[in-house]
């Protein structure tokens, strides 16, 4: 790929290298060699992937690809120190009930979906007006069926479908060790060889092309 | 040439079916410059509104678009998707003081500084080329924004000017001053809109020319 510089990386659990598996992210290191930088971290908020798109904005250069995970949009970005603890099931664990019932009520009552889809289509607005000269057009990835409703990424697919694909029972869903990113091996080189086409000038769709039905129940990957 | 004024934010942005027969700073610019001025503003809003109707609009908006920005006060929410109104903290304490109370002390100001820097950094990108640089207005002295330096901002804030009209505490619940400002007032701001937008000012400021202490 003679025109790419960097690969920059941003979102969760689905991008984040936090694993000495090998994944996507060596996939792409191997076949393209080029610096990778990546800061998806598991657990976030869109809010999170955002602010290390924009901390990191005056470094990026025309020739790199920005690979962009965007992950369940009703996470929320409370805790500034601690952005992987973004639901309500986390931050019930991690900080005790002492706010039980305001964490409740905002997470199944009041959150504002509306205010999130909005920050959103900024964010991609912006994203899309500063790499419109750039050689290649961000790769914008939905992890989650709700990450986003944007017409645009509505026939791509997203992450968790390949990752429940796995599953003969697709209600088995599992994050392991084994399964870094949530997925196996063969469909992490499968992903890494998607991004590489793209690159290639190929369109690009998570719906085909992965493998399924791996595994029969949750305790192979024990 | 300027062909149209495009207003964004709270009440002080807002022209209404109730402000077609007064007189305001958006009548004023239109009669004086024969061009139109729309206003996406709302009485009670929040900046995430602002974001929104602009989101709404950016399609129609053209280099020779004059954008306005009322940016109000960062405590208020947009909770309820079809009364954005309704969210400064008296508004939203009718749903639910409890919830809403806590809400203004455990709302995650770091995301809203990431949406303002997003915002602002898009505006800025996206009206580089064009006539005349957008006008951001800072509505409240207590809730100052991170502005980048690149951006038109005005000097003052806009309620300083309401504040200022009365001899007394102003009480903001019984003002039916359209837009909180008086027809004098009015005529002072939209000499300095037109006065940006025909080049003989940089910036639009609001520390000096407006009428004070005259209300009781």
């Amino acid at each position: 790929m003679s025109n790419l510089g960097r690969i920059w990386i941003f979102g969760d659990e689905y991008g984040a290298k936090e694993s000495d598996l090998e994944t996507y992210h060596d996939v792409l290191l191997k076949l393209l060699g080029v610096p990778i930088f990546n800061f998806a971290k598991e657990f976030t908020s869109q809010e999170y992937c955002f602010h290390t798109v924009v901390e990191n904005i005056r470094s990026f250069s025309d020739n790199d690809l920005l690979i962009i995970f965007l992950t369940d949009i009703r996470r929320e970005w409370f805790f500034s120190a601690f952005p992987d603890k973004s639901d309500l099931q986390t931050i019930l664990r991690a900080f005790g009930s002492k706010k039980k019932d305001f964490y409740e009520n905002f997470f199944q009552r009041y959150q504002p979906i509306h205010i999130k889809q909005d920050r959103q289509k900024l964010f991609i607005n912006y994203i899309k007006l500063l790499t419109k000269d750039y050689y290649h057009c961000p790769l914008i990835i939905k992890s989650f069926p709700n990450s986003s409703e944007m017409e645009f990424l509505s026939s791509i697919g997203d992450m968790e479908a390949i990752s429940r694909g796995e599953f003969k029972n697709q209600n088995y869903f599992l994050n392991t060790q084994k399964r870094p990113n949530n997925l196996s091996q063969s469909n992490h080189q499968l992903f890494g060889n998607k991004i590489v086409s793209y690159l290639e000038g190929k369109s690009f769709s998570l719906t085909k092309g992965f493998v399924k039905n791996l595994y029969q129940s949750k305790d192979e990957l024990k | 040439m300027i062909e149209k004024v495009w207003v964004f934010g709270d009440s002080f942005a807002v022209f209404d079916k109730f402000y077609v027969k007064l007189v305001t700073y958006h009548s004023i610019i239109t009669e004086s410059l024969q061009i139109p001025v729309e206003s996406l503003g709302a009485d009670g809003s929040s900046f995430e509104y602002c974001v929104h109707t602009f989101l709404e609009t950016v399609e129609h908006i053209e280099p020779n678009h004059l954008l306005i920005f009322f940016i109000t006060d960062r405590k208020r929410t947009w909770f309820v998707k079809d009364n954005p109104w309704q969210a400064y903290p008296h508004a939203l304490r009718i749903l639910d003081a409890k919830f809403f109370d806590e809400w203004w002390v455990e709302k995650p100001l770091h995301v809203e500084h990431i949406t303002e820097k997003i915002f602002f950094n898009y505006v800025d990108q996206l009206t580089k080329n064009f006539e005349k640089a957008p006008i951001f207005i800072q509505n409240f002295l207590h809730s100052p924004y991170n502005f980048p330096k690149s951006l038109n901002v005005a000097n003052g804030t806009i309620y300083e000017i309401s504040k200022d009209e009365y001899t007394k505490r102003l009480d903001q619940h019984t003002d039916i001053r359209a837009n909180h400002l008086s027809e004098i007032n009015h005529k002072v701001l939209a000499t300095k809109f037109i006065d940006y937008i025909q080049g003989r000012e940089k910036t639009v400021d609001l520390t000096s020319g407006f009428a004070s202490k005259f209300l009781n």
